[in-house]
């Protein structure tokens, strides 16, 4: 489906700046992952990981596995 | 033993994005038309995260999914995902009742640009997300 399909589709995307700081486009994975923390992100260990994907409803998505 | 040994260095980062409460209400549909204010039962504030799945190979970005997950009822739902599946970053539009009714393809952008950009949507405009998800 098209983008221009979704003009009765609700959305509020984000512009690209993000409204805030985005990492620039070429970031390295290491920045990545302290923009993310810097946002308050906690890397979970794999037990908790394993607890947060066994209580989640995941959408059915025809062609993709869930995301746990 | 190349390929093994390349599979080894593959790491995979998940994290999860606690978003504070701002106090703005969500309304769980409880049946009727999605759009009757009649069909909203309770007015909420679920605990809301960002699940960051990235997996890194060498250094790069191979795949990753970022789901905007709610609690409702001891259970957290999958109420939108951008991800990396089928070869080209796109997001995921999810709908209580219509399933998925939407996919945008992300092709002018990197695997990396769409990463931040489904993070900077899910943060900014989770409210309005979840709200969607739940009428539609």
């Amino acid at each position: 489906m098209s983008k221009s399909a979704m003009t009765s589709w609700p959305t509020e995307e984000a512009p690209l700046d993000g409204g805030g700081s985005l990492p620039r486009p070429d970031a390295t994975i290491e920045e990545l992952e302290q923009w993310i923390i810097s946002l308050g992100g906690r890397e979970l260990s794999p037990e908790e990981a394993r607890d947060l994907n066994a209580k989640v409803r995941w959408a059915d998505i025809p062609g993709e596995p869930a995301p746990a | 033993l190349n390929r093994f040994a390349e599979s080894e260095l593959a790491e995979q980062f998940i994290c999860r994005i606690e978003i504070p409460s701002i106090g703005h209400p969500f309304y769980f549909s409880t049946g009727g038309t999605a759009s009757s204010t009649d069909a909203r039962e309770s007015v909420i504030n679920p605990p809301t995260v960002i699940r960051v799945f990235q997996h890194t190979h060498l250094g790069r970005l191979i795949g990753f999914s970022i789901v905007l997950l709610i609690l409702h009822a001891d259970e957290w739902i999958d109420v939108g995902r951008f991800d990396s599946a089928h070869g080209t970053p796109h997001r995921d539009i999810l709908g209580k009742t219509k399933g998925l009714p939407e996919k945008l393809w992300y092709d002018e952008l990197t695997a990396k640009q769409v990463f931040a950009l489904a993070i900077s949507t899910f943060r900014k405009n989770h409210v309005q997300i979840s709200n969607d998800f739940l009428a539609n």
